[in-house]
């Protein structure tokens, strides 16, 4: 155990390059702030018939796999541009513990900067939180946090395949703000799109989470919340097979050193 | 297959097709490897030689698990690398040439940390055995720098420390020294008898004659995918080179000695250099003829310093295998 943390702590220092006082603050703190007050100012000068808190909550919401896809996949991206990929799938290393430990370490991530949006909603939007059911909350906040981790490790696969990580970056983090709920909502999407919601995160957690604004106890949206950790738990198991199979695919086709597949 | 013979590394017909697609789709081939058969015994320092594009580094990503093979076997220590991957990846190390491979925002002491932790060496063995590698490889003062400030010699020590860490019974290198000074080439080649001498079988590649003269004790040339020849270093040398060496130090030099020696049958070249006061003949005569009798009456007994007859040297060996 002591091993996967440690290989978690080294591969995040060694491969996330946002991991400086600019980028990270930027990435972490300053992007959801301008997220959220672009989305809630145009909102309402566009005449939405939404309330603007709407906007606020799902932008907070969305900071967090914002920063888990765009952090895992340049971990992903990198190891491959560097040629460590080739020493690490070389070793005896367990590859489900790999595959989780590219992970660990953007989690917490993840959770800073929805809870830094919110601060930021409450101190400067005056978001309400009186009605606010905490434990709703910390729970959806949670499982949004470990599904959007599944997820992007998922999508972060692709970025070892593509070798490109802004791509992949920004088609899956635009699939999430299109069809997730969190501007628009999921009943109001054109042609049954709505249902691509079901089979991405973030549409149930997002879903739990403004309930919690008004009051909703955990047993109230537990459909929600079980929906989340299913979709977390079937892109944790969908990735490590992806990830199996650009093992496999790339020892047969000689793509471990090269930087091309 | 047991695990018991005394064979560390052993290929059969192993062959490796690359192919690529171009723009349009169309696929290409290339031959990497063709039928390649190698036995590697127990404790051998076995040198791999062979020009750029020979197939040097194709055989030691096979051999390391990194790449299939797209027909013929391949055994580590009695494990296939195709299905019994696992067990080759714990009983052998490899170290490629170049600067990739390792984390450069990350120490070298964090670098090994993390491939021991990668390996399941528990972490007070991992701390224990990276300082012990780190020193033996004179990376203690720079193991707290990050690896992208590291020069490409202590780059490469580096990625010796790691391909020891779980102190492997076979070790695979890629080219150690391209790229690297003569005299940091030099310190590298000096662990390689250290680590033969702890009983490690090394199977090294490298383009480098006399890299592989002096450390190998059995030598393999490869070309275009293909063995062309194996053997102990001055085995290779005789049996492939069309001369032999004799080379006589004259103490009393005349210019004539050089026409004369060539009317000599079956010499073939003669150089004449200046030695201090002296003067010195290297004749290259057809190999299977002795001519040092020969030489001492051209050149009279009384006159000759020195006379030895020696063999060819490994690079006029290989470029007459390399030719055909
Ligand atoms: N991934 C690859 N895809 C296509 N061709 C490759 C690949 N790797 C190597 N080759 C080709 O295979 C040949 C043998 O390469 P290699 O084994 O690296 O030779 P060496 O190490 O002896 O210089 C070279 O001509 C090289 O261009
Ligand atoms: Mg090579």
């Amino acid at each position: 155990m002591t091993n996967f943390f440690v290989q978690s702590y080294l591969t995040y220092r060694a491969l996330f390059f946002w991991l400086n006082w600019p980028a990270y603050t930027g990435n972490v703190f300053l992007v959801p702030v301008l997220y959220i007050t672009m989305l809630m100012l145009t909102g309402r000068f566009a005449g939405s018939p939404l309330d603007s808190d709407y906007y606020t909550k799902g932008m907070a919401a969305y900071s967090t796999p914002f920063i888990l896809i765009w952090g895992i996949t340049q971990c992903n991206y990198y190891e491959r541009v560097i040629g460590t990929l080739a020493h690490v799938l070389g070793s005896s290393g367990n590859r489900w513990l790999i595959y989780w430990s590219r992970g660990t370490m953007h989690f917490p991530n993840g959770m800073f900067t929805v809870t830094s949006s919110l601060l930021f909603a409450w101190v400067f939007i005056g978001l309400d939180f009186s009605t606010t059911n905490w434990p709703t909350l910390i729970a959806s906040i949670l499982l949004i946090g470990f599904s959007c981790t599944s997820f992007a490790l998922c999508v972060g696969v692709f970025a070892i395949v593509v070798r490109d990580w802004l791509v992949i970056s920004a088609a899956a983090s635009g699939l999430l703000i299109l069809f997730t709920g969190v501007v628009v909502p999921v009943d109001e999407l054109p042609f049954h799109l709505g249902y691509l919601g079901d089979v991405l995160p973030l549409t149930h957690g997002v879903a739990a989470f403004r309930e919690a604004f008004l009051g909703a106890s955990p047993g109230a949206v537990g459909s929600h919340l079980l929906w989340e950790l299913a979709v977390g738990i079937c892109y944790g198991l969908l990735g490590y097979l992806c990830f199996r199979l650009v093992e496999v695919d790339a020892r047969r086709r000689g793509a471990y050193e090269t930087s091309i597949l | 297959m047991a695990a018991t013979t005394s064979i560390a590394v052993e290929c059969k017909d192993l062959s490796r097709t690359y192919s690529s697609r171009n723009v349009v789709g169309r696929r290409r081939d290339f031959v990497a490897l063709q039928g390649l058969n190698l036995e590697i015994p127990k404790g051998a320092i076995f040198g791999l030689l062979g020009p750029n594009g020979a197939g040097k580094t194709t055989t030691v990503r096979i051999l390391s698990t990194l790449l299939t093979p797209t027909s013929g076997t391949a055994r580590v220590l009695g494990y296939d690398v195709e299905t019994q991957a696992r067990q080759v990846r714990r009983n052998t190390g490899f170290i490629l040439g170049g600067e990739r491979g390792l984390y450069g925002r990350i120490t070298g002491e964090q670098n090994m940390r993390f491939f021991a932790a990668l390996n399941h060496i528990n972490p007070r063995d991992a701390k224990r055995r990276t300082a012990q590698l780190l020193d033996r490889v004179g990376l203690t003062e720079h193991a707290r720098t990050p690896v992208e400030n590291y020069s490409r010699g202590m780059t490469q020590r580096l990625h010796i420390a790691r391909g020891l860490l779980t102190d492997p019974p076979v070790l695979f290198m890629d080219e150690p020294t391209i790229g690297i000074d003569p005299i940091g080439a030099q310190e590298l080649r000096n662990y390689v008898p250290e680590l033969a001498g702890e009983g490690k079988t090394i199977l090294l590649t490298t383009h480098y004659m006399a890299e592989a003269d002096m450390l190998c004790d059995t030598i393999a040339i490869i070309d275009r995918g293909e063995l062309a020849a194996v053997g102990a270093p001055g085995e290779i040398k005789r049996r492939f080179s069309k001369l032999a060496i004799i080379e006589v130090i004259v103490n009393r030099p005349r210019e004539q000695l050089e026409a004369e020696l060539l009317k000599l049958d079956a010499v073939e070249r003669v150089e004449s250099a200046a030695e201090g006061p002296f003067q010195k003949l290297t004749i290259s005569v057809t190999s299977g003829f002795d001519l040092r009798e020969k030489v001492t009456e051209v050149v009279g007994a009384e006159n000759i310093e020195d006379l030895v007859s020696r063999d060819p040297t490994l690079e006029e060996a290989y470029i007459n295998i390399l030719k055909r």
